[in-house]
C-alpha cells in the first residue's frame, strides 16, 4: 500500500443526506479526484437523490462512481448497502420505495426482512455508528444475524468505522466479535459527511436545523470532532494502520461494483394498441387523421412529406409511445373539455401539430424539426403541455389512474437554500434573537444576494462575531438542498415500474408521489419527461369562452377566433394590453408602440424580442430601425437571405441561428443543435467558444467575408441565455392573440374572466378593473343581493350587448369559499334575518360588512357593523332577533376617501374610486399632474408627478437600472431610475407606495417614460390605502 | 378636594430596552412577549408609531410597516424588579404609592398636602419627573382629582409635568385622548376604529348596554371608569415590613451560650410576627457587631435555610446552633439581630405543620440542611448529567435543592473507575527527543509515562470558544492510568482525571 489510491471511501453522505451532509456531490467527486482516489461510494440516507450530480462529474473526471444507500432500519439502526450491478441498483431503489412510502415524507424505514429480501446483487456494509451491531446485546440477536449471513452471503462485510472517538475501540471490538462468528471479511470506512474540515461548522449548524436546536443547546446531537471529511489516501491509511486489509478491501469492494448509471435501459410505457398494431403503424393512422382535420381533408404535399420524414425518425428512434402518451393525454382534455396546448419545442413538429398536441403549423411557419428531434442528439423529445390550471390536476390524476402509481411519479424540485431561508435557519441555529434574524430575512430580495452591505442596511453589526458568523454560514449554505419538493407538472413514466428506476416517495400533498431525482437529473440521464403545466391563460380563456357563450350565446374556441384583426392589433399597437398573454409587461408595453404589430408573425417577434437574448445580443434597435425603413436590409451573405429574411437580417430566433450554422457554416444538424445547447452553457463553461473557429472559417470558405463572419458569430453568441426558440414564442403568441381579441372586442368578458382566473398573470385586480374601467367597463361593487362567488356579467338597462362587470365575494379579503355560498344562500330582506339564516360568524360578518357586501342592508357600514356585532351575539338564542328596540349609535358616516380606503384594506380593490382620486385636488392645488397630463408633455419637459407604486424592476439586462410603474386615476407612468438615482433613494424607492418623483420626460415613438432625478414621499392630508406591487420578480 | 397624581414612566419596558441598547434610541423599537417572528409586540416607541406599529400586532406584521424595526424581551421579573426600584424611589416624594397591576410604569401617587413641603403643586411634579430623570427614565407627571382623568391625560402626554386646575379641565382633556393611548385591549381598539370611535369621548358617548353586548366586560369596565360612573379610591401598596429584631448588650458577650439563650428569645419573637401573617420561615439572616476595642467594629453576617420553609422552632434553634459553633469569634459582640425571610405557606405546608416528624427522604435532607448550616451553603451539590462532549460538560454540580437523587436498581458497578478532576492539572510539557528521565507526570514517585493510548479528539464550540482536544490514556512506569489530552489551541498537556 501506500500508492495515491490506497482505499475507496465507501460511506460518503452528500447534503442530499438532507441537513445532513456539507457538500455538494460535485464537491466530494471532485475532492477524491484530486487526492488521487480511484472511486468513491454515495451512500445518502434511504436515497439516491444526489447520485445523478455526482455520477455527471465523476463521467466528467473519470472517477469510478460506487451508488448506495445508508438505509434506516425499524429498530433505528442503520446498514449500507452498495449496487454492484443494474439488478442490485433495481433492488436498491425498489427497497428505499418501500421504506419511503410507508411514512410520511421526510422519512424512511425498512424491517431487516426486506432488506434480505432485496439482496441480490446489493453489498451490505454493516458496523459503524448508529448500526445494530455495535449495540450491546446484539449478538443475541441470531434470527437477524444468521438471516443477514444467509442473504448477503460473501457480499456481506463487517465495517471499521474510526472517527478518533474513544468509543469507537469497543464499538469495533463488537463487530470484529461477530464477524468473526459468522465469517464476514471487514472493511475500513469512516463517515464522510463533508469533503473538506472547513466544512465542518456548517454541519454543525446543519445539524442543528435537522433537529431545531440551537448551537448552544445542541449537546451530543453534534459530532464531537471534524473527524468526517474526505480523507486523504495516507490519512486513512495512517487510521487504520494495524489493519491494512480492511483498507484493501475497499478496493475489492470497488471493483465488485461494476454499476453505473449510464448501465440504466429505460424503456418509455407502451400503449395497448387496437387491432394488434404496433406502435409506429397506429402512430401514423391517428397522425394522418389528425391532418385530414388540420387542413380539410387534403393533406397538402410539403405536410406529407415532412409528416412522412418525422414519423420515420420517431420509429427509428423508437419514441412513438411517447407522442401517443401525450396524444392520449390530449384526448383526455378534449373529452372533459380542459383547455390545453402544448408549448416549447414541440410546435417544431408537424406530427404533434397533427395530433392536436400544438396549435402551431410548423410547415406553414417554417419550423425546424431538428429543433425538436435529431437523429445525431438521440435524445428524448421534451412536450410540455399547457393545460388551463384550475383543471390541471384532474389530468394529473388521470395520468396516475392510467398508468398506475408503480409506473407514473412525479418529478421532484429539490428546494434549496436562497438568502432568505438560509439566514432564517443559520441565525436559528446560531441562537441569534429570531426577531433581529427576521428583520435582516426581510431585507434580503431573490436577486440581491447575500452580501455584508445587506447586512449592514439591516442594521446588522458584523462587528459582533455571531453576526460575521451568519453571514459566512448562509453564503455557505446558499444553494444547499433544504428538502424536497414537487414540480409542478413534470412526470416520469415507464414501462417496467419507476422505482426500479429511482425510488419513489410520498409528497407533501395528498395523492401525489413524487421520485427523488429532479428534472435536471432526469435531463442528465435522458429519460422522458411528462410536463403537465398549469397555465392562467388557458383558464381565462375558457372562462371568457364560456361568458361569451352564456351572456351572449357565441361559441367560439381558440381555432375560432377570428385572425388579423385590424382592431385587435391596433390595440397591441398602442400599448394597451393590460391582462394580455405574454405582452402585457412595462419592457412589453413599451416595445409595443415600437414594433407596432400588424399580423400574427410581428406578435412572435414581440413576444421574443423582449428577451435577454436578442436585449444584450444588440439586435431589438436594428431590427426597429429596418423595420421602420430607417435602416437598409442587408444580409452578411446571399445565402443567409432565406433564412434571415422573415426578422430582416437579424437573427432573432434559435431556430435562425441553428439555420444559420448550417447554411452558412455546413453544421449538420446534430452539429446545429449542439451550437444550441453550447449557446445556453456558454456563460458557465465557454463552450460556445470551440464553435468560434469552426464558424468563421467554414464561412470564410463559403465566400462570406471575415468581418461579417465575426459579426455573425458575435450574434449568437449574444444569444448566451436566450430561451426563446420561434415554435415556442409562436404557440406562446396564439394565446397572446386569444386574449388580444377578447380585450378588445369584448372588455367585459375579458375582465370578468381574468379577474375570476387570479391569482395569474402580471397585474392586480385593482389594477386589472382601473384598466376596465379606461376601456368604458362598468364596474358594480360587492353585493350579497346580487353577486355571486365568482364575478359576473351583468345586462345594462336598456343596452342589449353592453353588460356590467359584478365583483364576486372571492374577493372579500379572507372570507371562505363555504362561507360566502351560505351568504349567498341566505338572499335575505334585512340584516337581522341574514344573520339568523346565515349563522356567520362575526369575523365572516365584519368582513362582508368591511368589503361593503353589506351595503343594501343599511344605512351605512359603520352602523351596520355596530349591528352585526351585536347580532352575532344574540343569533344562537331561541327567540327571533330583536335588535328593534336598542337605540343606534350615531357614527360619523365614511366619506369617499373613507370608502376607498376601506374597499382597498377588506378587498384589494375599489368599484368607487381609485385611491389617488381623493387626493387629486390636492396634488393638482401642488401642481402635480396625472398620468394623461404627463403623457401629453413634450420630450425634455421638466416635471413632478405622484402615484402608487405598482411594479418595480431592474432586470439583469439593464445595468442596474431600475423600472417603476405608477399608477393614478388615470393611467400609468413608466419611470426609469438611473443605478445613482436608486441608491441615492434607496430606502423610499423600495419601501413607498405613494411615491413622488421629479424628473425629466423622455418621448420617443409615442412612448413616454419620466427619468427621475430625484424622489420623494409626498405630502398631503391623506394617504391612500396600502396597495400592493409586484417588486422585483 | 384631595389632590392625586398619575406618574406615566411611559412604556417602561422599553426604555428598559433602551437602557440597555442606547444605539437603538433613533430607531422604531417595540419590546415582544416572545423572541419569534410571531411574538406579539406589548410596547412600541414613537419612533415606531410613525410607522403604524402598534401593540397587539405581531412583529413580522409590524415589520412590514417598519422595516428597521427593533425588538427585544423584557421579562416580567426584570419589570417587577423596575417596578419595585419605582416605587422605593416615589416614596421619597409621598408616602402613599400604588402602582398599576395592568400596566408598568404607571403610578398613582396621593399628592395632598403636598404644596406645604414644595412651593405649589407643580413644582413637586416637576421634582418628581427629575428625580426619575437622574435614573435615567423619562416620565409623564398629571396633577389632578380622578384616577382615571390623570391616568389617560398622562398616556397621551410627552414627558413632564402637569398641574390640572379643575376638575372640569381635567374631565375635557381626558375626552380628548385617543383610545390607542390607554390600556385597552389591541383587538377592541381596532374594532372601535374602525366606527370611528378613537377618543375617550367618543367610547363614553356609546350607550353602556350596547358597549356591554359587544365587547365585553373588560370594556364595559372601561366606560364606567371613564365616564366617571366608577371610581376606586387610592390604594397605596403598603410597605412590608422587614421581620427584624435585635438586641444590644451593655459588655461585649463572647459566649456562645450566652449568645445563644438571646437569640431564642429573638426568634420566638419573629416565629410570632411569622404566625401572624400566616408563613413559614424560609432563610435566617443572623447578624454581630463585634467590639474591637479601639480598632473599628467589625460586622458578621450569616445566612442559614432550613430545607424546607417551616416554623418549627427547634429545627430552627438547632441549625442556628450548629451555625454558632462553627463560628469562631475574636472578639465579643456589642449588638445582634436576627432577620426572618418568609414566605406565604401553601395549604400542604400549613397542613404539615400539624403533622408530626416521619422518617423518611424529608429527614435527609434536613440533615443536608444540617449540613449546610454546619459549613456553609456550597459543601452541598447534586452531580447532574449535562449533554456536552467535553469530559467538564457532561456532569455539573448543581445546588442542591432538597431532593435526594434515589439510585436506580441494580445498576451495575463498572470494573474500572475514572475519576474525573475537578479542573483538569496542567502535565509537564512531553519531550520532543527521548531522555533519560522520560516524560514525568505531575506525580513523579508514578514515574515516567511510558505508553500513550490514542488519540481520541473532542472539538467543537467554534460558535465561541473554540477548544480542541486529543485525548489519551497515559500508563506510568508504576502502572498508573492517567487520562490526559494535548490542548491544540493552549499547545499543552494536561491530566484531565486517573483510572483506578
Amino acid at each position: 500500500m501506500g500508492t495515491s489510491s490506497s482505499y475507496v471511501p465507501l460511506w460518503c453522505k452528500t447534503n442530499y443526506s438532507f441537513l445532513e451532509g456539507a457538500s455538494h456531490p460535485d464537491e466530494l467527486v471532485e475532492a477524491a479526484h484530486i487526492h488521487g482516489l480511484k472511486a468513491i461510494a454515495i451512500t445518502d440516507r434511504d436515497g439516491v437523490y444526489g447520485v445523478v450530480r455526482a455520477h455527471v462529474q465523476a463521467r466528467a473526471l473519470g472517477l469510478g462512481l460506487i451508488i448506495g444507500a445508508q438505509m434506516t432500519l425499524r429498530d433505528d439502526s442503520t446498514v449500507l448497502l452498495l449496487a454492484t450491478s443494474q439488478t442490485g441498483y433495481a433492488n436498491l431503489c425498489g427497497l428505499i420505495t418501500q421504506g419511503r412510502m410507508r411514512c410520511e415524507k421526510g422519512r424512511s424505514v425498512v424491517d431487516w426482512s426486506e432488506v434480505c429480501e432485496h439482496a441480490e446483487d446489493l453489498i451490505a456494509l454493516w458496523g459503524g455508528r448508529g448500526s445494530a451491531l455495535v449495540r450491546p446485546g446484539f449478538e443475541a440477536e441470531t434470527m437477524v444475524l444468521e438471516s443477514m449471513t444467509d442473504a448477503f452471503g460473501d457480499r456481506l462485510y463487517g465495517l471499521l468505522a474510526r472517527h478518533r472517538l474513544p468509543t469507537d475501540m469497543r464499538e469495533e471490538g463488537r463487530v470484529r466479535a461477530l464477524a468473526e462468528r459468522y465469517g464476514w471479511p471487514l472493511v475500513a470506512a469512516h463517515e464522510v459527511l463533508y469533503h473538506t474540515p472547513a466544512r465542518r461548522p456548517l454541519q454543525d449548524v446543519l445539524s442543528c436545523i435537522r433537529h431545531k436546536t440551537s448551537l448552544a443547546a445542541a449537546g451530543q446531537l453534534l459530532r464531537p470532532n471534524a473527524e468526517h471529511a474526505l480523507k486523504t489516501p495516507i490519512a486513512f491509511e495512517g487510521l487504520y494502520e494495524d489493519d491494512p486489509l480492511a483498507v484493501m478491501r475497499t478496493h475489492e469492494i470497488a471493483e465488485r461494483c461494476t454499476f453505473a448509471l449510464d448501465q440504466i435501459r429505460y424503456r418509455y410505457p407502451s400503449e395497448r394498441l387496437p387491432d394488434g398494431s404496433t406502435t409506429a403503424e397506429w402512430l401514423t393512422t391517428i397522425t394522418f387523421e389528425g391532418a385530414r382535420q388540420r387542413y380539410g381533408g387534403v393533406v397538402p404535399e410539403p405536410v406529407e412529406r415532412q409528416l412522412k420524414r418525422e414519423l420515420s425518425l420517431i420509429e427509428e428512434l423508437d419514441y412513438g409511445g411517447y407522442f401517443l402518451t401525450m396524444w392520449e393525454i390530449v384526448q383526455f382534455c378534449r373529452r372533459e373539455k380542459i383547455l390545453c396546448q402544448g408549448r416549447g419545442s414541440a410546435a417544431n413538429s408537424a406530427v404533434c401539430f397533427c395530433l392536436g398536441i400544438t396549435a402551431v403549423d410548423p410547415v406553414r411557419m417554417g419550423l425546424l424539426f431538428e429543433r425538436f428531434l435529431s437523429k445525431e442528439r438521440a435524445e428524448p423529445p421534451d412536450i410540455d403541455l399547457d393545460i388551463a390550471h384550475e383543471r390541471r390536476e384532474e389530468v394529473i390524476q388521470h395520468v396516475y389512474a392510467k398508468y398506475g402509481r408503480d409506473r407514473a411519479a412525479m418529478v421532484a424540485n429539490v428546494i434549496r437554500y436562497r438568502g432568505r431561508s438560509a439566514v432564517r435557519d443559520v441565525g436559528k441555529a446560531l441562537g441569534l434573537p429570531e426577531t433581529e434574524v427576521d428583520r435582516l430575512a426581510r431585507h434580503l430580495s431573490w436577486h440581491d444576494g447575500l452580501g455584508a452591505e445587506r447586512m449592514r442596511e439591516a442594521g446588522i453589526d458584523l462587528g459582533r462575531p455571531a453576526y460575521a458568523k451568519l453571514l459566512s454560514l448562509s453564503q455557505e449554505i446558499i444553494d444547499f438542498p433544504r428538502h424536497l419538493g414537487i414540480h409542478p407538472g413534470g412526470f416520469l413514466l415507464g414501462h417496467e415500474p419507476v422505482s426500479q428506476l429511482v425510488p419513489i416517495e410520498n409528497a407533501t400533498m395528498e395523492g401525489r408521489t413524487v421520485i427523488q431525482w429532479d428534472k435536471y437529473d432526469v435531463e442528465s440521464l435522458e429519460l422522458f419527461k411528462v410536463d403537465l403545466l398549469g397555465l392562467g391563460a388557458l383558464t381565462q380563456l375558457d372562462l371568457a369562452f364560456d361568458l361569451l357563450r352564456r351572456y351572449r350565446g357565441l361559441t367560439l374556441s381558440m381555432a375560432t377566433i377570428p385572425a388579423d384583426d385590424v382592431a385587435t392589433y391596433d390595440m397591441c399597437g398602442r400599448g394597451d394590453t393590460v391582462g394580455v398573454f405574454q405582452i402585457e409587461s412595462r419592457a412589453q408595453m413599451s416595445m409595443l408602440p415600437r414594433l407596432r404589430p400588424r399580423c400574427f408573425y410581428d406578435l412572435v417577434i414581440e413576444v421574443s424580442i423582449v428577451r435577454p437574448g436578442p436585449i444584450t445580443g444588440g439586435m431589438v434597435h436594428p431590427y426597429l430601425r429596418r423595420r421602420n425603413g430607417e435602416e437598409e436590409v442587408t444580409y452578411p451573405h446571399p445565402c443567409l437571405e432565406p433564412v434571415l429574411a422573415k426578422t430582416l437580417g437579424v437573427p432573432l430566433f434559435q431556430e435562425q441561428v441553428m439555420r444559420l450554422a448550417v447554411v452558412a457554416a455546413d453544421y449538420t444538424a446534430g452539429e446545429a443543435d449542439q451550437l444550441r445547447r453550447d449557446m445556453a452553457a456558454w456563460r458557465r463553461s465557454g463552450r460556445i467558444e470551440k464553435h468560434r473557429h469552426r464558424l468563421i472559417s467554414r464561412m470564410s470558405a463559403k465566400g462570406i467575408a471575415r468581418e461579417f463572419a465575426e459579426r455573425i458569430f458575435d450574434q449568437i453568441r449574444g444569444f448566451g441565455e436566450y430561451g426563446f426558440p420561434e415554435s415556442h414564442a409562436a404557440s406562446f403568441a396564439l394565446i397572446a392573440y386569444a386574449t388580444s381579441w377578447l380585450k378588445c372586442h369584448y372588455p367585459a368578458e375579458f375582465a370578468c374572466s381574468l379577474l375570476n382566473a387570479q391569482p395569474m398573470g402580471f397585474y392586480t385586480p385593482a389594477t386589472i378593473l382601473e384598466d376596465a374601467k379606461r376601456h368604458q367597463v362598468e364596474i358594480r361593487p360587492i353585493d350579497i343581493q346580487h353577486s355571486d362567488w365568482d364575478c359576473t356579467l351583468e345586462r345594462h338597462a336598456g343596452v342589449g350587448d353592453r353588460f356590467a362587470l359584478r365583483m364576486g365575494l372571492r374577493y372579500v379579503k379572507g372570507l371562505r369559499e363555504d362561507d360566502a355560498h351560505r351568504a349567498l344562500a341566505a338572499r335575505a330582506p334585512n340584516i337581522e334575518e341574514f344573520v339568523r339564516r346565515t349563522k356567520l360568524s362575526k369575523r365572516a360578518l365584519r368582513l362582508l360588512v368591511e368589503a361593503g357586501a353589506l351595503d343594501s342592508f343599511g344605512p351605512d357600514r359603520r352602523t351596520l357593523l355596530w349591528v352585526i356585532e351585536g347580532l352575532s351575539v344574540s343569533m344562537h338564542d331561541s327567540l327571533p332577533l330583536d335588535e328593534g328596540n336598542e337605540q343606534l349609535p350615531l357614527f360619523v358616516p365614511l366619506n369617499g376617501a373613507d370608502l376607498i380606503a376601506w374597499d382597498y384594506r377588506a378587498s384589494h380593490h375599489s368599484t368607487r374610486g381609485h385611491p389617488l382620486l381623493p387626493l387629486r385636488t390636492a396634488l393638482s392645488r401642488e401642481g402635480i399632474p396625472d398620468a394623461v397630463a404627463l403623457r401629453g408633455m413634450r420630450h425634455g419637459a421638466r416635471t413632478r408627478y405622484a402615484g402608487v407604486v405598482i411594479c418595480r424592476q431592474r432586470p439583469g439586462t439593464a445595468s442596474g437600472v431600475t423600472f417603476m410603474t405608477l399608477e393614478d386615476e388615470t393611467g400609468f407612468v413608466n419611470v426609469v431610475l438611473w443605478k445613482r438615482v436608486f441608491e441615492r433613494y434607496a430606502t423610499v424607492a423600495k419601501t413607498s407606495v405613494f411615491l413622488g418623483i421629479s424628473g425629466t420626460i423622455q418621448k420617443q415613438h409615442d412612448v413616454v417614460h419620466l427619468i427621475a432625478d430625484r424622489l420623494w414621499v409626498p405630502q398631503v392630508a391623506l394617504r391612500p390605502h396600502n396597495t400592493k406591487s409586484r417588486d422585483f420578480h | 378636594m384631595d389632590r392625586l397624581a398619575c406618574i406615566d414612566v411611559a412604556e417602561l419596558p422599553l426604555q428598559l430596552v433602551l437602557q440597555r441598547y442606547p444605539e437603538w434610541a433613533e430607531s422604531p423599537v417595540a419590546v415582544v412577549d416572545e423572541d419569534r417572528p410571531q411574538g406579539v409586540i406589548l410596547w412600541v416607541n414613537a419612533q415606531a408609531r410613525e410607522f403604524g406599529v402598534l401593540p397587539g400586532q405581531r412583529y413580522a406584521q409590524a415589520l412590514s410597516l417598519a422595516r428597521m424595526l427593533r425588538a427585544s424581551v423584557v421579562p416580567p421579573e426584570a419589570i417587577g424588579v423596575a417596578v419595585g426600584h419605582l416605587i422605593k424611589r416615589l416614596r421619597d416624594y409621598t408616602p402613599c404609592v400604588e402602582p398599576s397591576v395592568d400596566e408598568p410604569g404607571v403610578f398613582w401617587l396621593d399628592a395632598s398636602g403636598l404644596e406645604r413641603l414644595y412651593p405649589d403643586l407643580g413644582a413637586w411634579a416637576e421634582a418628581v419627573v427629575a428625580g426619575l430623570a437622574e435614573d435615567g427614565l423619562s416620565a409623564t407627571v398629571v396633577v389632578g382629582f380622578d384616577r382615571f382623568a390623570t391616568y389617560a391625560i398622562a398616556r397621551a402626554s410627552g414627558p413632564g409635568a402637569r398641574l390640572l386646575q379643575t376638575v372640569s379641565h381635567e374631565r375635557d382633556v381626558a375626552l380628548d385622548v385617543p383610545l390607542s393611548r390607554i390600556g385597552i385591549s389591541p383587538g377592541v381598539r381596532d374594532r372601535l376604529a374602525r366606527l370611528s370611535i378613537t377618543t375617550v369621548g367618543d367610547l363614553v358617548a356609546l350607550p353602556e348596554a350596547g358597549l356591554k353586548k359587544r365587547y365585553g366586560n373588560e370594556t364595559t369596565v372601561l366606560w364606567r371608569t371613564a365616564s366617571g360612573a366608577l371610581s376606586a379610591p387610592l390604594a397605596p401598596l403598603q410597605p412590608r415590613e422587614p421581620l427584624v429584631a435585635s438586641v444590644s448588650f451593655d459588655q461585649p458577650v463572647r459566649s456562645h451560650h450566652r449568645l445563644l439563650f438571646r437569640l431564642k428569645e429573638l426568634l420566638d419573637t419573629l416565629l410570632k410576627r411569622v404566625g401572624e401573617r400566616h408563613a413559614l420561615v424560609s432563610g435566617l439572616r443572623l447578624g454581630l457587631l463585634l467590639d474591637c476595642g479601639a480598632k473599628p467594629e467589625e460586622r458578621v453576617e450569616e445566612r442559614l435555610r432550613p430545607a424546607a420553609p417551616t416554623r418549627d422552632r427547634e429545627l430552627l434553634l438547632e441549625l442556628i446552633r450548629l451555625r454558632f459553633e462553627s463560628l469562631a469569634l475574636r472578639h465579643g459582640a456589642s449588638d445582634m439581630h436576627l432577620l426572618v425571610e418568609d414566605v406565604q405557606a401553601t395549604a400542604a405546608q400549613l397542613q404539615l405543620l400539624s403533622l408530626g416528624p416521619r422518617r423518611d427522604q424529608q429527614a435527609a435532607s434536613r440533615a443536608l440542611a444540617r449540613i449546610s448550616a454546619e459549613l456553609g451553603d456550597d459543601v452541598v451539590g447534586r452531580l447532574q448529567v449535562e449533554q456536552g462532549h467535553l469530559p467538564e460538560a457532561q456532569a455539573a454540580f448543581v445546588p442542591f435543592a432538597g431532593e435526594l437523587p434515589r439510585p436506580a436498581a441494580g445498576e451495575l458497578q463498572p470494573v474500572l473507575v475514572r475519576r474525573v478532576y475537578r479542573r483538569s492539572q496542567p502535565l509537564p510539557q512531553r519531550p520532543r527527543c527521548i531522555r533519560n528521565d522520560g516524560w514525568q507526570p505531575r506525580d513523579r514517585e508514578q514515574g515516567p509515562i511510558m505508553n500513550i493510548h490514542g488519540p481520541y479528539i473532542v472539538s467543537g464550540g467554534w460558535w465561541q470558544r473554540e477548544v480542541h482536544r486529543e485525548y489519551a490514556f497515559a500508563e506510568t512506569q508504576r502502572g498508573d492510568l492517567l487520562w490526559v489530552y494535548y490542548d491544540r489551541r493552549r499547545r499543552r498537556w494536561f491530566e484531565q482525571g486517573r483510572v483506578e
